[in-house]
């Protein structure tokens, strides 16, 4: 797995990316081992997520949700990482690939850290309504950072970069109205 | 001074702020003295502005700076206070003017805690160029939390407190370039 170092190395690339320093991207290491290994965190990180989906929408059955929840995670995953492999591939940037999955994996922390005041604050009993603006300014922060990622890694002007979030957010939000559809569908025919 | 219950109610109307969550206005007082008191926070928090300016100046002489910045700070939040003070009126909202202030003082320290990072990279040596867009983000993120709070102080339509926050953009950059401008030819004369 990874070293102590490193993790610690990782870690502190994820720390500059959060405060936008271009030299966290720099940190990672661009082999398809790494991104491979990477893998690990939203392995670790997908089930907070699914237990907090569940949380939310307790009106429908949770062995219905948790497998369409994990299904979309994985599904919006693939398909973003194939969108973006297509386009760095057109703009001859194939060669950043793995750097850039290693850090959408690594980035996750990130990720999941913003989402942490959510996680406790539904679990120790408050409404998600309460929580809705705060879960779109994390979206929406999450996109800023992904444009900010692609365009380092990739090394493309920044309207390209935040073209790439933009599909991303396509790909993510299409995914999750899909989920919706599909929940609202099992929960009518059970 | 400010009693304990207060201070931790008024921590917890902080960290719900932070959190976009409405309920965190309402634990703010609406008397003229907590507003006044409430002076003290931005008071204590400026010499840690002061550090970020002159580290970000550093090309200039610290006294100049420190004295444009100061005047620059005095006022920013005279011309907005006033803004919000003739448009609350308008909206015939004044009622809720001492809370308006209370908040947006107490919100100092969300913005402490954002520039955090900032801080303690200057403190360890990193040039300050490395943090620029995040020092773009902090304020576009401070742009959206006015306008959430002004909505939900003056319980106004969110295009309206998105109005008042842009208001207050426009008065902070005015004064920003106008002591950019008096920086320079200040530097220039000596």
């Amino acid at each position: 797995m990874f070293t102590k170092s490193e993790i610690k190395e990782n870690l502190l690339g994820c720390f500059e990316i959060a405060i936008f320093m271009r030299r966290g991207v720099g940190r990672f290491r661009d082999t398809k081992v790494t991104a491979v290994k990477s893998l690990v965190i939203p392995l670790v990180l997908t089930p907070i997520v699914v237990i907090l989906m569940v949380m939310v929408s307790q009106d429908f059955a949770t062995e219905v949700l948790i497998p369409l929840h994990v299904g979309r995670i994985i599904l919006t995953m693939m398909i973003t990482w194939a969108i973006v492999y297509l386009l760095s591939k057109h703009f001859n940037r194939d060669q950043y690939f793995w750097r850039f999955v290693t850090i959408s994996c690594w980035v996750d922390i990130i990720g999941f850290l913003l989402l942490l005041p959510i996680v406790i604050g539904v679990m120790t009993g408050y409404e998600f309504s309460v929580f809705e603006s705060y879960a779109l300014f994390s979206g929406i922060v999450g996109y800023v950072y992904a444009a900010f990622i692609a365009t380092h890694v990739l090394k493309l002007p920044w309207e390209l970069g935040g073209f790439v979030a933009i599909v991303s957010m396509g790909v993510s939000e299409n995914m999750i109205d899909f989920t919706v559809y599909l929940r609202d569908s099992f929960a009518y025919s059970v | 001074m400010i009693s304990k219950g207060e201070l931790t109610q008024n921590l917890r109307g902080c960290l719900e702020i932070f959190l976009f969550m409405p309920k965190g206005i309402e634990r703010f007082d609406i008397t003229r003295a907590k507003a006044i008191q409430s002076f003290f926070i931005p008071l204590a928090l400026l010499p840690f502005i002061l550090m970020i300016v002159v580290n970000m100046n550093d090309e200039f002489s610290p006294t100049l700076i420190i004295s444009l910045n100061l005047l620059r700070i005095f006022l920013s939040i005279i011309l907005f206070l006033t803004a919000v003070y003739f448009l609350a009126k308008q909206f015939d909202r004044q009622d809720h003017f001492y809370k308006f202030i209370q908040v947006s003082n107490w919100l100092n320290i969300n913005a402490l805690l954002l520039a955090m990072p900032i801080l303690i990279g200057m403190a360890s040596g990193v040039p300050s160029d490395d943090f620029e867009v995040y020092a773009v983000f902090c304020e576009i993120v401070g742009y959206v939390y006015s306008a959430f709070v002004i909505t939900h102080c003056f319980r106004l339509p969110w295009e309206m407190g998105g109005f008042i926050a842009i208001v207050g953009l426009a008065i902070n950059e005015n004064l920003f370039d106008l002591s950019n401008y008096a920086r320079d030819m200040l530097a220039v004369s000596v």
